[in-house]
């Protein structure tokens, strides 16, 4: 499903030059939950990034279903990120200003439903991530697992084949970030593919393969540890 | 329809969480526009003048003249002591004596109060109706000069200046014509030159004594020149209309008698401040158009020096007519004023602007996060852009002309006025667009709570 070949990404200038990527190969298939892991610098999110297109990459190239991803055409990009993809950061990033219904229901407005059917949507996502008891409130007044499980219902409304999640359990305590966790393999039980980026081993250990970078490389692509238990020892 | 529902709800969103500052702005754009155009009517020449207004005679420009003022009252009820009178006397004397821009004052269809006894006298059995303007015999509105009040006959009459009976070229075939000597009386009581056309040789005498009623004032008066057969001046004093007034059956009055000692009472003094006061609002001046600010500036010295409304030139542009009774001085301080509100008011947009994007920059990156194209975050913005912007057009385009006094070409002043809204508004979207620049999900992923 998500093909990358030969993928790099520097940044600054001069001195102050970095290498975040350096010709990532990697290939993902459909309905598979990867773990992203690596020390801080590694070069993770960066790829998380590139494969939500909302990061250009400077060489390589990003195949989709078999087709490439422009990143050179804005219009391209942006219909890739609203129908392809839902993306969930470690600092939730709702809208302030918007109660939860309305942050919720974003993703859908850009792609044109009636109310009728937002409203449908939305509180079906909000039913499922168990918040539908929230709907009218602000970030503000929810915990962060509960903001937590506002984003991931926005990154899901749309029915997103992809799922991105960058350090989604960093700003939650562990009780919580299990409860996140198990949302996300509900959701790849359901068939979606997703990609969590983490620098937590308890959350990679759960997912069903582990791609490790070091230097903008990757050093190790494996099966997560219950993964591997299971096809070891089952 | 839900994309266009969600950039309404962004711009309404935006506009309220501003609104103080976005109704600041509005005013400030509103006031800079107006006194922008206003100075750029002024000092430019912006908007210009209807082209029938002036006339361009002998390869000369004519302007028409008024002193403008609330029906006459403003002026009026200044005549109530000499020296009030004198300073009107004295405001004409020196308006018409400038060098760079002679006044000549004409008025062509005036009517001469004769004493019913007096036509009877010099006409006799002739008809007299051709000489008549209306025909019908009144009792005066005012005592003539011997304090009666008679039975009065109105006779065609003309007004003219010495100015205007040189440069028209009228000239007498009996008498004189009017001249700086027969002009120039040493007090009042002594007579006042008349001017008869062609057509009262063998009714009136050349030094006949007549006593008119003119304006509503009485006048001792003496016959001083039969005029030309054939004599004429431009209707009202428009040359280039093409029409004339011939004067052979008309009573001749001068405008600008020149009185040299002052009476004791007021009443003995208005009736020449009167003639003062209606030759300018009878009045046209030339000069070229280059000059015509420069001629309304010094007409405002002039009048503030003699403490009346300044003389308004008929037909310049919208600028002059709203400033002229203001001093050089002060609207050079305008000039500065509305340079540096227009500046402040593109600052304080650019300001407002920046902020709404840097503030905004979190949301931004999370509707581009999850597929709002940047247009979707550009439109709303502009919009409130137009909405700021949009109570200056509605200023420039109905209170402009509204405000100004008619005779100015209100197509250039709207051209400008659309001119300057669309600048502003074109260097208000680049900046946004500049600055929306580097707000990219990537730039707003980097970004932290």
């Amino acid at each position: 499903m998500v093909e990358l070949k030969n993928v790099s990404k520097t940044f600054g200038k001069k001195e102050a030059r970095v290498e975040a990527l350096r010709g990532i190969d990697l290939s993902i298939r459909e309905g598979e939950l990867v773990a992203i892991m690596g020390k801080s610098g590694s070069g993770k999110s960066t790829l998380l990034n590139i494969l939500g297109g909302m990061m250009s990459m400077d060489n390589g190239e990003y195949w989709y279903d078999g087709k490439t991803v422009n990143f050179r055409s804005q219009r391209e990009l942006t219909k890739f990120r609203r129908n392809e993809v839902g993306f969930v950061v470690q600092y939730f990033a709702l809208a302030d200003d918007l109660n939860i219904f309305q942050n919720v229901a974003l993703p859908l407005k850009y792609q044109g439903y009636s109310r009728k059917k937002i409203k449908e949507m939305v509180m079906e996502a909000l039913r499922e991530l168990e918040i539908e008891d929230k709907a009218k409130a602000y970030p503000s007044e929810l915990s962060g697992g509960q903001q937590q499980r506002a984003a991931i219902a926005r990154a899901v409304v749309k029915q997103p084949r992809l799922l991105l999640a960058d350090e989604p359990t960093g700003n939650l305590d562990e009780a919580t970030g299990e409860a996140v966790q198990e949302i996300f393999h509900k959701l790849n039980k359901n068939g979606k593919t997703i990609i969590i980026v983490t620098h937590d081993a308890k959350v990679a250990k759960h997912c069903e393969r582990i791609i490790h970078l070091k230097d903008g490389m990757v050093s190790d692509d494996g099966l997560g540890r219950d993964a591997y238990e299971e096809e070891v020892f089952v | 329809m839900q994309r266009i529902r969600f950039m309404a709800e962004e711009f309404f969103r935006s506009f309220q969480k501003s609104l103080f500052k976005n109704i600041l702005l509005m005013l400030m754009f509103s006031i800079s526009l107006l006194m922008a155009i206003i100075m750029c009517s002024y000092y430019v020449g912006l908007g210009e003048r209807y082209e029938t207004t002036t006339q361009k005679v002998d390869g000369r420009e004519w302007y028409p003249l008024d002193l403008m003022t609330e029906s006459g009252q403003e002026v009026s009820n200044q005549f109530t002591t000499v020296g009030r009178c004198r300073d009107m006397v004295d405001y004409y004397e020196t308006l018409k004596s400038l060098e760079e821009a002679p006044i000549l004052s004409i008025h062509t269809s005036q009517s001469v109060g004769l004493k019913e006894e007096d036509v009877k006298k010099f006409f006799g059995e002739k008809d007299v109706l051709p000489f008549t303007s209306g025909g019908e015999v009144n009792v005066a509105e005012v005592p003539f000069w011997d304090g009666d009040t008679y039975l009065t006959r109105s006779m065609k009459g003309a007004q003219v200046d010495l100015g205007a009976y040189r440069y028209f070229g009228l000239g007498t075939q009996e008498g004189e014509g009017f001249t700086e000597e027969n002009m120039t009386i040493q007090r009042d009581g002594d007579p006042i030159p008349l001017l008869l056309g062609s057509d009262y040789k063998g009714i009136i005498e050349v030094g006949a004594i007549i006593d008119v009623n003119f304006e509503m004032c009485a006048y001792h008066c003496k016959v001083v020149g039969i005029l030309e057969k054939g004599s004429k001046l431009p209707v009202q004093g428009y040359m280039e209309l093409g029409e004339v007034q011939y004067l052979d059956n008309r009573i001749i009055f001068p405008f600008g008698v020149r009185l040299l000692e002052d009476p004791k009472r007021a009443q003995q003094m208005e009736r020449y401040a009167w003639n003062a006061y209606m030759a300018l609002q009878s009045g046209i001046a030339q000069t070229k158009v280059e000059h015509i600010r420069e001629l309304v500036e010094t007409y405002g010295q002039i009048a503030d020096q003699f403490g009346y409304p300044p003389v308004q030139i008929i037909g310049t542009s919208l600028g002059l007519d709203l400033l002229r009774r203001e001093s050089a001085a002060k609207i050079r301080i305008l000039l500065i004023l509305t340079v540096v509100l227009l500046c402040f008011s593109f600052y304080g947009l650019s300001v407002t602007f920046y902020d709404k994007i840097q503030s905004n920059s979190k949301n931004y990156g999370i509707y581009l996060m999850n597929g709002c194209s940047l247009s979707m975050i550009l439109v709303p913005c502009l919009l409130e852009i137009a909405v700021i912007l949009f109570p200056a057009v509605v200023i420039g385009r109905y209170v402009l002309p509204a405000a100004a006094v008619s005779y100015f070409r209100a197509g250039p002043i709207m051209q400008a006025v659309y001119i300057m809204i669309g600048a502003a508004f074109l260097v208000g979207a680049a900046s946004l667009v500049y600055l929306m620049r580097g707000v990219d999900t990537e730039h707003l992923i980097r970004q932290r709570d």
